[in-house]
């Protein structure tokens, strides 16, 4: 039977091996991991619609990040390539395995219980806008997501998605009114509240 | 055209700082009661952060992903580095094929003499076993596979030996 025991010594071996390969100590992509992965997670759960899926990407994202030599210049750089490796790596994936009808994540992913009368009418608005999300292609959702959530500029998003701006600013327009027409006029009675 | 507001993307701001409505300047406030686009803005931002905030995320630690990623590293290193070795090898076949079929081809005459005298034997021998004509036209394309194998074998052999050294 063999030993698969990892002393301390292997620790040390890896982590210098890893810091060669990466060009990042460990602990600079600890600070970017825990401000980036709980937000890398669900814009590819949201877009891809598959939570299993998002796992999988989640560690080919960062994987790719710390491989692509690329010299960052500034944390912010580093966290729009994430989301532009990201949404290729759902694109790439999508195209592989065909164009499958989007599954929306389970609720207990995605909903908190809140037992109060806002908490439950706030479950119901995140359900109505799970599944008006669902009629989104990923595109669109990766549009939305990146604009209004991840605070991506034109330019940013417009690279990430390979369209030039003038395009990207339809494509974002087309986007947004097709997820409020999805979520009927109680959604557009709530802006500027 | 598309219609557009260059206020929408600084209100989205606002609402993922959490600083909408109440902290916003009383004029920006007006200007989004007015204006469709950044209403719009608005309204998307608010839902799809607030699905974002209410979502259970279940992610591995930072160290945990450092390790997988370093171990992944690791063995992809190791393949890269074991890629040339079989490159190495394949040459190394290709090149022990070559040196036999080049001195087969050299030495044909002499081996089809041999074994044309060695087929007459056999026949004498045996005289139910095939047509020494047969043997002769067989026995060089015999010798020039064994050949083969054997060389091909000493060469992978040697090259392995020489790669496990370093």
């Amino acid at each position: 039977m063999s030993d698969t025991r990892v002393t301390a010594l292997d620790r040390l071996d890896l982590a210098a091996s890893a810091e060669q390969a990466f060009q990042m100590d460990e602990d600079g992509f600890g600070a970017f991991y825990e401000r980036t992965s709980r937000p890398l997670w669900l814009y590819l759960a949201r877009i891809s619609g598959d939570a299993r899926l998002a796992d999988d990407l989640l560690h080919e994202a960062y994987y790719r990040v710390l491989r692509s030599g690329t010299a960052f210049q500034s944390d912010d750089h580093r966290r729009h390539y994430l989301f532009r490796v990201a949404a290729n790596l759902v694109r790439d994936t999508k195209r592989r395995h065909g164009t499958q009808p989007v599954a929306a994540l389970a609720p207990d992913e995605t909903l908190v219980d809140d037992a109060s009368e806002r908490g439950a009418e706030r479950a119901a608005e995140r359900l109505d806008l799970q599944r008006a999300l669902t009629q989104l292609s990923a595109r669109e959702r990766s549009l939305l997501w990146l604009a209004y959530v991840q605070g991506c500029s034109h330019d940013e998003i417009a690279a990430t998605h390979g369209v030039k701006r003038a395009s990207l600013k339809t494509l974002l327009h087309r986007a947004k009114r097709r997820l409020l027409d999805l979520l009927g006029p109680d959604a557009r009675a709530r802006g500027g509240a | 055209m598309v219609p557009e507001c260059r206020h929408e993307f600084e209100v989205a701001a606002l609402v993922r700082a959490g600083r909408w409505p109440a902290a916003c300047e009383p004029e920006l406030r007006a200007h989004v009661e007015g204006c469709a686009e950044c209403r719009e803005a608005v309204t998307i931002a608010e839902l799809l952060l607030e699905a974002d905030r209410g979502a259970e995320v279940h992610v591995p630690s930072a160290a945990q992903m450092w390790w997988r990623l370093a171990v992944r590293a690791r063995l992809e290193r190791e393949q890269a580095a074991a890629r040339p070795v079989v490159w190495l090898q394949g040459i190394a076949a290709a090149c022990g094929a070559g040196v036999v079929l080049t001195v087969l081809g050299q030495l044909g005459p002499v081996l089809s003499g041999a074994a044309a005298s060695v087929a007459g034997r056999v026949t004498a021998v045996v005289p139910a076993a095939l047509p020494a004509a047969d043997l002769a036209g067989r026995v060089p394309v015999l010798v020039a596979m064994a050949g083969a194998l054997v060389l091909v074998a000493l060469a992978s052999t040697a090259v392995y030996l020489w790669v496990a050294d370093e």
